[in-house]
């Protein structure tokens, strides 16, 4: 399974590559992060994701739409949606725009580990 | 429920197929013996029926018998009578024998019939009786019938037996005949008997089942009945709001009857909810929670995840019916069958109450905090200064209890009332902010924020009066809260033999003011020192020292709020940073004592205070005009006087400077103000002597 990382903070990007190092997933490997929408877009035409993790809040592009232009391009796509606790009402839109899943933040590790897994289980 | 139900229904119905199986079998036994009772009826038939033609057969045995004799009177032999007699004796003796053991004899037709033997003991008798007959006679008729001549010595003894036992013979087949009829007629009876019986027995056994399925029937239809009427009550008497919501958003047909008040709509089955919905929380909540129903009724996020999305938890609605605001938490689960979402169980809570409590708690431990900062504080003072404060603090409310108490008269001077309480309190917020007793002195700034409302207006309402003494007791009681603590606190150090050395009194009111003027400076932003030389208020009465303590908060609060600059427009001005104030209480050359308060701050410039008046908007243009610098700087001593824009807990009430004026009154004496702009400000307090005569006026002069 190839992992794209969405994210406006390069602090989460490292962050959520270090948990994945750590946690020596076989199954998953990174392909690649990307630190907005747009790049997202362009790095997902090249490199076909099988899971993706988004941020929610970004510049230019933000999570919802990115999710629903990446799920127009591969309907199987799993896009966990990573969002702040207040962000409640924007997850729900990009859950219904085909998000899989999401996480809230703050997260620990296992957290997201467990949130990644369960994703490529269904 | 298909697979569970089979095993239970057919428990269900054990009784009424035992009892169908038991209605079949028995009908089946009395049809078995029906069977029985009439083949046996039909062998009865032809045994009456041969017994009948024994009666027959024996008259016709004699008949030809003597028919044969009449012919042999004449001499005549007719073998055809001869071959009757064979036959006829022979059908007899069959038949008779037949009775006796059973076997076949020909019937009525020439065809072969089974005869079974009698049983009966009458009947037997009748046989045996004939058989006995019989046997001699049909010896006797043995050479008749075989002679082919006529043999009148046979046929006279065979007549002979025959005239005798004749009609014996045929009333024992008569007898016969009758004993076999009536025991068929009997058995018949029986047959009929037992079919009877057995109809009734079989219209009680279907009643029986009939009854039962009934029963069960009904049992059932009262367990149903029950079920609903149980959903029922508990959909009636459940708090909560319950309802199902079909995949189109519509309110199934069960529901709590506590929804609609909860929702402040009538609820009834298949209303749409969405509507209802759009009613009670704000468009943004609204669009969202549409979107999350869909997610749920789509269930392809988790059940769990999706719990923690909830937007309609602890949501804030209201209704058109609601006066206020309420919160409202809503709870979905999906009800699945087949991986698919047939519905959602939606439970909806009031939680206004929680949530008040919630917020209130909160409150509360902001309000404990409060509490540790007392406690922490009266730990640390020490317990000869707070027994002191306490007493003031008694005193001074004491004085205001009597101020209000003329407050209801109509001749009370209100204003006047309102400020006598303000000195007071503001003497006891000063002292308490000098112990460090936040709590207190909050509690005494919003005293006098009550007060400045009551001093605006020209007369009281009932209503206004009686708030103050509401005040007032709460206050006491704060107070005698502290005074509980302080009184643990003393004695712990008692038992702990810890009794702190009395601090002289210099020292205790110079430590106070010390401590005021870094809270003061600290509150306005300021850098002050304060310098003090206060040996001689050790040899003062301590009301005087008081008293003097109280002048001194009053004006250096003053001092830091009013005098001091800022730090850097003291730098502008070419001062040094740090600000100064000095209290001292000197024996003058006079020999009398000066009480002083200097600081370097800006000093009083009556244009500025004219200026500050109007930017006040306290006063107007006429008024200041109309003062003469003089007068400008008198009003600094009027109640209710004060050019701060803000009021906060050190400044702007205007009561600091008329309480310094009533306290040199209570003492006695004078107070002078040098002050020189941008250099400094002085308050000279000459205590009168007569004021305090414990004033050891030689070592004042030892001072000076």
């Amino acid at each position: 399974m190839k992992l794209m990382i969405v994210d406006d903070s390069n602090i989460i990007r490292n962050r959520i590559s270090r948990i994945m190092a750590d946690a020596k997933l076989p199954e998953i490997e990174i392909i690649g992060t990307a630190s907005s929408g747009t790049e997202a877009h362009a790095l997902f035409q090249t490199a076909h994701p099988d899971i993706v993790t988004m941020d929610l809040t970004m510049p230019e592009m933000d999570g919802v739409e990115c999710t629903t232009l990446l799920t127009n391009l591969d309907p199987d796509v799993k896009i966990l949606i990573i969002s702040a606790l207040s962000d409640k009402a924007t997850a729900i839109q990009a859950l219904k725009n085909g998000a899989a899943g999401f996480l809230y933040k703050p997260f620990t590790d296992d957290e997201l580990v467990n949130a990644l897994l369960e994703l490529i289980e269904e | 429920m298909a697979r569970t139900g089979t095993p239970s229904a057919l428990n269900k119905y054990s009784g009424i197929i035992f009892a169908v199986t038991l209605f079949l079998v028995f009908n089946l036994a009395v049809l078995a013996l029906n069977f029985y009772t009439s083949s046996t009826l039909n062998n009865d038939a032809v045994s009456i029926n041969l017994a009948g033609r024994q009666r027959m057969l024996s008259q016709r045995t004699t008949k030809v018998l003597l028919s044969i004799q009449v012919d042999a009177a004449q001499g005549q032999y007719n073998d055809k009578n001869t071959a009757e007699l064979k036959k006829v004796a022979s059908l007899f003796d069959t038949t008779l024998n037949g009775f006796k053991t059973g076997g076949t004899v020909v019937g009525g037709d020439e065809k072969p019939v089974g005869l079974e033997k009698v049983n009966d003991a009458i009947a037997v008798q009748s046989v045996d009786e004939a058989l006995r007959i019989w046997q001699p006679y049909k010896k006797l008729l043995e050479p008749v019938i075989n002679s082919k001549v006529i043999d009148e010595t046979s046929l006279d003894a065979a007549t002979f037996y025959a005239r005798e036992n004749n009609l014996k013979l045929l009333k024992l087949m008569n007898d016969l005949t009758s004993q076999l009829e009536k025991n068929t007629k009997a058995k018949a009876g029986n047959l009929q008997l037992i079919q009877t019986i057995a109809l009734v027995l079989s219209l009680l056994l279907f009643a029986n089942i009939v009854f039962n399925a009934l029963r069960k029937l009904r049992a059932a239809d009262g367990e149903i009945e029950k079920a609903q009427r149980e959903t029922t009550e508990i959909l009636n008497t459940v708090k909560e709001g319950l309802f199902l919501l079909d995949p189109q958003l519509a309110v199934g047909s069960q529901f709590s009857s506590s929804i609609s008040k909860i929702l402040q709509h009538d609820i009834s089955a298949n209303i749409p909810f969405m509507p209802i919905l759009e009613g009670l929380v704000s468009p943004e909540i609204y669009s969202s929670a549409k979107d999350y129903l869909d997610l749920l009724f789509g269930n392809k996020v988790k059940e769990n995840l999706m719990r923690s999305l909830n937007p309609l938890t602890q949501v804030k609605v209201q209704a058109k019916s609601d006066v206020a605001p309420r919160y409202l938490s809503f709870q979905f689960n999906r009800v699945v069958e087949e991986k698919r979402v047939l519905h959602l169980l939606v439970t909806v809570q009031d939680v206004t109450e929680q949530v008040t409590q919630a917020e209130e708690l909160m409150a509360l431990k902001g309000q404990s905090s409060i509490n540790l900062g007392l406690l922490s504080k009266l730990l640390q003072a020490d317990v000869f200064q707070l027994r002191q404060f306490l007493n003031n603090v008694h005193t001074g409310l004491e004085a205001v209890n009597v101020i209000l108490a003329n407050a209801d008269k109509r001749s009370a001077n209100h204003e006047d009332l309102a400020n006598q309480c303000f000195r007071i309190i503001h003497a006891i917020k000063g002292e308490a902010s000098v112990i460090g007793l936040d709590a207190i002195e909050t509690h005494a700034h919003q005293f006098e924020e009550h007060l400045v409302l009551l001093r605006k207006k020209s007369s009281w309402d009932a209503q206004e009066i009686l708030s103050l003494p509401v005040m007032l007791s709460a206050m006491l009681e704060q107070i005698s809260r502290i005074e509980t603590i302080v009184n643990l606190i003393q004695s712990h150090h008692e038992s702990a033999n810890t009794v702190q050395q009395q601090p002289s009194v210099s020292t205790r009111v110079g430590n106070n003011l010390l401590r005021l003027t870094e809270q003061v400076s600290k509150n306005q932003n300021k850098n002050v020192q304060l310098k003090l030389n206060l040996a001689l208020l050790d040899e003062m009465d301590t009301k005087t020292a008081n008293q003097l303590q109280q002048i001194g908060i009053q004006l250096v609060r003053n001092g830091i709020c009013h005098g001091i600059e800022p730090t850097a427009m003291r730098l502008t001005k070419g001062k040094s940073a740090q600000g100064e104030i000095s209290i001292s209480a000197q024996a003058s050359p006079e020999g009398v004592i000066d009480f002083i308060v200097r600081d370097d701050g800006q000093g009083i410039v009556p244009s500025r205070i004219r200026a500050a008046m109007l930017t006040s908007g306290r006063y107007s243009n006429e008024t200041v005009d109309q003062l003469s610098d003089k007068d400008i700087v008198n009003k600094l001593f009027e109640p209710g006087f004060s050019t701060a824009n803000n009021t906060d807990k050190d400044a702007g009430r205007g009561v600091g400077m008329d309480l310094v004026q009533s306290l040199v009154n209570e003492i006695g004496g004078e107070l002078k103000i040098d002050t020189k702009p941008d250099v400094f400000t002085q308050f000279t307090f000459r205590i009168a002597k007569h004021a305090s005569p414990s004033i050891n006026l030689n070592a004042t002069e030892a001072f000076a």
